[in-house]
């Protein structure tokens, strides 16, 4: 990860507040293209405010340091400037739109995106065959996509409506906060295939997640141990399976 | 600014000119004068007209002369709506034209004023609370003629479309009587694209087990507009509103639901907006007087710029009135600073075995909605956008979606 040029994420130094309360303290963090990096660590340690903060959230406020996204400074662009480039957050909590259809919502999602890459709007017969065909490989039924956006929709369902989002918007940067959490076994099996086809080398995942067994289904090419804020420890897919082992217990004593 | 005695004396003398074009009801007519005497023009602040001032309605625009040259008639407006199956009825000020309507067995559609020989059929306000509703005195007093729709007994009537217009510089003083027979059902569409001061007054009557579905659409005007909707509702039978509003200078709209007969249900569902100056008023009662009763209210609101939206619900459970089952719900968003929303859900409870829940919120645009959809590349304006229509679409039904209602909304949406 020596090549400045190869790298999707950049955070140095970040210090974010929420509603006045610092949470992030001085995090720094790199990912290549084509890296699979998980962030783990205790509840309360700044994980989600991480993944919100890149996607723009207007309430996590930068109080210092920089996150750049390519080579581009992400902090004073609005969230969807940063999806139109190419990044993605996978909602640990999918808010329920209801009066919004899905497919309503997923069109002008994708339209938003192409028109900022220059490229024509999908049909609908072309929108509806790509959606029906990433709705299917989630086990979606095609129904699913005439319903207001999350409405009604069980745990797993909203889990997997943020992966057909991230299939068919195709972005750069996959931020998946807790896409893992309130999934059955059968659901995370989907749900870790989903993701595994969108992996590839010329996009990076930063892969949010309180536990291990996610990561038995997605290999990361590295780990990174969050707490109070900042990245306490570094390592391989085998320091994930040390934590399982040990917890997170050995943080209050390494600080 | 004409005196309130002045305006009295000007009603008197406007109704006596309309005396020789429908005799049958100078009686009513003079009773609503002598009324409007003995009430005068509300001077002090009045609870039920505390956001809308209620003089604005007792303005010389409501009396404008007779003699008063009348402009050629105007156009249908475009703002008003195609409602796929419904047959129309124009109505120009108290004029209604529905010729256009297919005769039907079953279906009798008249004109008062056509209908002379046989007036006691169909007597004006014997179901409007005339003490409530003082303004249907001056409708009454001012009424050059009334629409008569009446449904025989056991059958399905189908789709009429009332359109209301101006024809003239005259004030639209309209009246509408429809008396659905036992077992039958209509749907009728309301429209409003009058342009000058109006007083309108809309009569239902369901007998048992009939079913009245009404859709009703006010897109914006400028004028003071006041309607009245008054439904007394049989035994297990029901009325439906769908009601889609936007607002006037001054524009107040009351609705009074009687549940008569045991297992009369009554559901209403509107969505209001205002946005620049405008100002909008629901004053709605629902009267809970037969047992096993049930009525159901969600009203949406949004207000934006400088306009003040205001809604009163009351739902009044009579002595007697057991199992009554009563839900309102008012849900508002607020747009701008100085925007402005009033709520006031009431429950007024007279029985000791009744179910009743009523609940009022005023809150803005969600921002875990916004960034959501901000997360997946939709700009700003669009996402608002978005969210406000999905707040008043799940009021819309099919029918009303399909006829484009939203539009009357566009001006808040750009």
């Amino acid at each position: 990860m020596s090549n400045p040029a190869a790298l999707l994420l950049e955070v140095a130094d970040l210090h974010v507040s929420v509603a006045g309360k610092p949470i992030l303290k001085g995090l720094n963090l790199r990912l290549a293209v084509g890296e699979v990096a998980a962030i783990m660590g205790p509840n309360g340690s700044g994980k989600s405010t991480l993944a919100n903060v890149i996607a723009g959230r207007p309430d996590c406020v930068v109080t210092r340091g920089s996150l750049r996204y390519l080579g581009t400074s992400l902090t004073d662009l609005a969230p969807e400037l940063r999806a139109r480039l190419g990044v993605f957050l996978a909602f640990q909590y999918p808010v329920e739109i209801p009066g919004v259809s899905n497919m309503e919502f997923l069109k002008a999602a994708l339209d938003s995106q192409r028109s900022a890459r220059n490229e024509a709007p999908l049909s609908a017969v072309e929108f509806m065959k790509a959606a029906r065909a990433v709705a299917s490989a989630l086990d979606l039924n095609a129904e699913f996509l005439k319903r207001g956006v999350n409405e009604g929709f069980s745990g797993g369902e909203k889990k997997r409506n943020e992966i057909l989002q991230l299939l068919l918007l195709g972005p750069k940067l996959a931020i998946l906060d807790e896409t893992d959490s309130g999934l059955d076994i059968d659901a995370l099996q989907t749900v870790a295939a989903g993701i595994n086809r969108f992996r590839g080398p010329d996009n990076g995942i930063l892969l949010v997640t309180h536990y291990q067994r996610l990561l038995d289904h997605i290999k990361p090419d590295s780990v990174h141990v969050l707490a109070d804020g900042r990245i306490v420890k570094s390592g391989d897919s085998g320091l994930a399976l040390w934590l399982e082992e040990n917890g997170y217990g050995w943080i209050t004593n390494a600080a | 600014m004409q005196s309130a005695e002045n305006f009295i004396d000007a009603v008197r003398a406007r109704s006596r000119t309309l005396d020789p074009a429908l005799p049958a009801f100078a009686d009513e007519r003079r009773t609503s004068v002598i009324e409007l005497q003995r009430i005068g023009v509300p001077a002090g602040k009045l609870e039920t007209w505390k956001y809308t001032p209620i003089r604005d309605f007792y303005a010389p625009p409501f009396v404008a002369s007779v003699d008063a040259p009348t402009i050629a008639p105007r156009r249908e407006p475009e703002r008003l709506l195609t409602f796929s199956g419904a047959e129309p009825i124009l109505i120009r000020g108290a004029q209604s034209d529905y010729s256009a309507i297919s005769r039907r067995h079953g279906v009798d559609i008249t004109n008062l004023s056509a209908d002379a020989a046989t007036p006691r059929n169909a007597r004006l306000n014997t179901g409007v609370d005339l003490n409530r509703y003082q303004l249907a005195h001056l409708n009454t007093a001012l009424l050059a003629d009334c629409l008569i729709i009446r449904v025989a007994a056991g059958i399905d009537a189908g789709a009429l479309d009332l359109r209301f217009v101006s024809g003239s510089n005259d004030a639209n003083i309209s009246r509408v009587r429809v008396e659905i027979g036992a077992g039958s059902t209509l749907r009728l569409v309301e429209q409003h694209a009058e342009d000058r001061p109006t007083n309108s007054v809309l009569e239902i009557d369901i007998a048992p087990r009939a079913t009245f579905e009404h859709t009703r659409v006010l897109p914006p005007t400028i004028p003071p507009c006041w309607y009245l909707v008054s439904v007394n509702v049989a035994s297990e039978a029901t009325y439906s509103l769908a009601g889609y509003a936007t607002g006037s200078k001054v524009r107040r709209t009351d609705i009074h639901v009687r549940l008569d007969g045991h297992h009369a249900k009554t559901d209403i569902n509107l969505a209001c907006v205002t946005h620049g100056r405008d100002r909008l008023d629901h004053q709605i009662v629902v009267e809970h007087i037969g047992v096993d009763t049930v009525s159901r209210q969600i009203v949406h609101g949004i207000a934006a710029g400088d306009s003040e939206l205001t809604f009163n619900g009351r739902i009044h459970i009579h002595p007697g009135a057991q199992r009554s089952d009563a839900r309102l719900t008012n849900k508002n968003l607020l747009l701008d600073r100085k925007a402005r929303i009033n709520t006031k859900p009431e429950l007024e409870i007279y029985a000791n075995d009744v179910k009743c829940s009523h609940g009022a919120t005023v809150g803005q645009i969600d921002p875990a909605q916004m960034f959501y959809l901000r997360a997946r590349g939709i700009d700003e304006h669009t996402a608002r956008t978005l969210l406000m229509r999905a707040f008043l679409s799940s009021r819309l039904t099919t029918w009303a979606q399909e006829a484009g209602v939203e539009t009357i909304y566009n001006e808040l949406f750009h």
